[in-house]
């Protein structure tokens, strides 16, 4: 756990820069401090995990939201590689996507997702998911130090 | 169809008659012959052998006749004397009896050999007798006999005439038995041939019969079981005006029409494979098109998305710090991509409603009627709306589907209500195989001359400021209806209320077909 104060960091894999930059701007209303990592595809996205070349003083995420569409590795094999990585299993992932389907859905929750959230449509009502996300996750939540 | 010419049936029988006549010739010719032989039998039996006994009796008479006359001559005068001639004047008689046969005999056409041998014995009898005669007329006056003459001399003249009479007289029997043998042995020559012949015809006249049914009936035969086993060959052409011409053309005029079936199979099959063509494409291009509709709503999403969240951020932040006009703007932006996404999201409804992937089983319409007043519920509350409804059957139908009809009918019954309260009413009826489905509302009415366009995909009648709306709902019921094989109309007027219809299978008559 971090020292009261110290802003937390969530690593954002998503490969979309508005929707990050949008997932930029909901942070910087939420309440509490933090630091966004963002990460445009998979492979990247493991590598910064994994601490390896061009990451290696990465700070470990305190909290991963995921998107399931990425370009060359996806968010499901993403999703697979951290769930069976016993150093980044504990690391909470929110999987944060478009899609309703119900077999991405279940997929997720198979490969071990902490969560399964739909983007909303509305800009308000995005906000208040992510302000929801963060306080339930880094706040509410009690996680393993 | 009889044959006009020589049938089977004549060629057949006048080869037995052609047999038959061949069998009387023969037994004519044959009759002939045999009444020939028996008369030459009879001539040999009847005429010959009488001669030879007259010839034989002639000689014995001859005797006789000397012995008497020696008798009478060498007897002593006296008044008994006579006595002794007797026999001397019987065989006389039996020997004129005798030469009278013979000449008789001899007067026959074939005998002129024998008549000058007959005629030189007769003289020497005759000679012979008018000695005796002499004689005998001189004792009797009694003058004595000179001497008597020796009468040997006399018999011996008169036997060799004899013998040289029966040499020609054998020869001749001879020659008519000789005769009669050949004739009896060409007979046997002649049957025998007859009969060669007889055979021969009868085995010809057969075979050709034969040949001439056998033959063309095999070519036939061989051609129908290659036409039986598929192959269009044209069978062999008899041209004959029997049975078998008319077998002949039978099968060619048969040929003929299964061509002509043949032909008609053919473009059939041609049609059916373009109708399955056209089929299949028109299923593939349906397929494709829900596959577009759903994959450009999906991808149309992502960038409107960002429209709309950016342009939501811009409100957010800036709403109230930029000129009247900025946030003017802004809140057109918005209203449309509003509209945007409820038309993508209706358009994804859209699209899954056509695919045929549900399916079709036994569903409680009541269900999913209270599933649909479920959804809304909100609706139904906020314009404090009276729904009711009767007994709800059972129909063949996808109760997601059936959900989505009842949302889309009863909505749009709560939407176009104007300012009255909403009174709506779904009932149903038994017709035949289905049941028709009726929600009826209170609300302004349809115009008959768009009964048809209402179902049409973003048709709408209405300025978007008096109701809101995509124009996709009724032609999502459309399609989910015909999609569960019912059909769907309106009956309506301005101002009295709709009364939306549907019909779907009941579950008795899906039953009964399967």
């Amino acid at each position: 756990m971090k020292a009261i104060g110290e802003p937390v960091d969530i690593l954002l894999v998503e490969d979309n820069p508005g929707d990050a930059r949008l997932m930029k701007e909901a942070l910087a209303e939420a309440k509490i401090r933090n630091r966004l990592h963002v990460m445009a595809d998979g492979a990247e996205a493991l590598a910064y995990l994994r601490r390896q070349d061009p990451f290696a003083g990465a700070v470990r995420p305190d909290l991963i939201l995921l998107d399931l569409n990425l370009p060359g590795k996806d968010g499901r094999q993403v999703l697979a590689e951290i769930k069976r990585d016993e150093d980044l299993r504990r690391i909470p992932v929110v999987i944060l996507t478009t899609s309703h389907a119900e077999a991405d859905i279940a997929r997720a929750y198979d490969l071990h997702a902490n969560a399964y959230v739909t983007k909303p449509l509305d800009i308000d009502q995005f906000i208040a998911v992510v302000k929801s996300i963060e306080d339930f996750w880094l706040t509410i939540v009690k996680l393993p130090k | 169809m009889r044959a006009r010419g020589l049938g089977i049936f004549v060629r057949i029988a006048a080869g037995y008659a052609l047999v038959l006549v061949v069998l009387f010739v023969m037994t004519g010719i044959l009759y002939g012959r045999i009444t020939q032989l028996a008369a030459q039998t009879e001539e040999i039996a009847s005429v010959d052998q009488p001669a030879f006994r007259s010839v034989a009796d002639l000689s014995t008479q001859v005797y006789a006749a000397e012995q008497s006359a020696t008798r009478f001559l060498a007897a002593a005068p006296g008044p008994g004397r006579s006595k002794w001639l007797n026999p001397y004047y019987t065989a006389r008689a039996a020997m004129d009896l005798d030469l009278t046969r013979l000449a008789e005999w001899a007067a026959q056409p074939t005998h002129g050999d024998i008549r000058s041998t007959l005629h030189d014995l007769e003289a020497r009898l005759q000679a012979r007798w008018a000695t005796l005669d002499t004689e005998i007329a001189a004792a009797g006056a009694g003058q004595p006999l000179a001497d008597v003459t020796d009468n040997s001399v006399a018999i011996a003249t008169i036997e060799s005439a004899t013998d040289r009479f029966r040499a020609v007289l054998g020869e001749h029997v001879k020659g008519d038995a000789v005769e009669a043998a050949a004739v009896a042995q060409q007979t046997l020559t002649l049957i025998l041939g007859l009969f060669v012949i007889a055979i021969l015809i009868t085995v010809i006249a057969g075979f050709l019969i034969a040949r001439s049914i056998a033959h063309p009936l095999a070519g036939l035969t061989a051609a129908a079981n290659r036409i039986a086993a598929g192959e269009m060959i044209d069978p062999p052409v008899v041209q004959r005006r029997d049975e078998i011409g008319v077998l002949s053309t039978a099968l060619t005029r048969m040929v003929r029409s299964l061509r002509g079936l043949a032909e008609k199979e053919r473009g059939l099959r041609v049609d059916l494979a373009e109708y399955q063509r056209v089929q299949g494409e028109l299923k593939r291009s349906n397929a494709e098109l829900e596959q577009f509709a759903y994959v450009a709503s999906h991808d149309l999403q992502e960038p409107l998305r960002m429209v709309g969240s950016y342009t939501g951020l811009l409100k957010r932040r800036y709403q109230g710090k930029l000129d009247s006009e900025a946030d003017e703007f802004i809140a057109y932006a918005m209203g449309g991509v509003t509209r945007m996404q409820a038309l993508i999201n209706d358009l994804l409804t859209y699209s899954r409603a056509g695919r045929g992937d549900r399916p079709l089983e036994e569903t409680d319409s009541g269900q999913a009627l209270a599933r649909a007043l479920d959804s809304l519920q909100t609706t139904i509350a906020g314009k404090q709306a009276v729904i009711s409804h009767g007994a709800m059957p059972v129909v063949c139908a996808n109760i997601i589907q059936l959900t989505q009809l009842f949302q889309n009918l009863i909505g749009n019954a709560l939407k176009f209500c104007k300012d009255r309260r909403p009174e709506i009413r779904v009932g149903t009826e038994r017709q035949g195989p289905d049941w028709v489905f009726s929600v009826l509302d209170n609300g302004i009415g349809i115009d008959p001359q768009y009964r048809e366009r209402i179902f049409q995909i973003f048709q709408r009648l209405h300025k978007r400021e008096e109701y809101e709306g995509t124009g996709i709902g009724l032609a999502i019921c459309k399609k989910i209806v015909e999609q569960q094989g019912g059909r769907i109309w309106v009956e309506s007027e301005p101002g009295k209320g709709s009364t939306f219809k549907f019909t779907l299978p009941a579950i008795e008559a899906q039953q009964l077909a399967a």
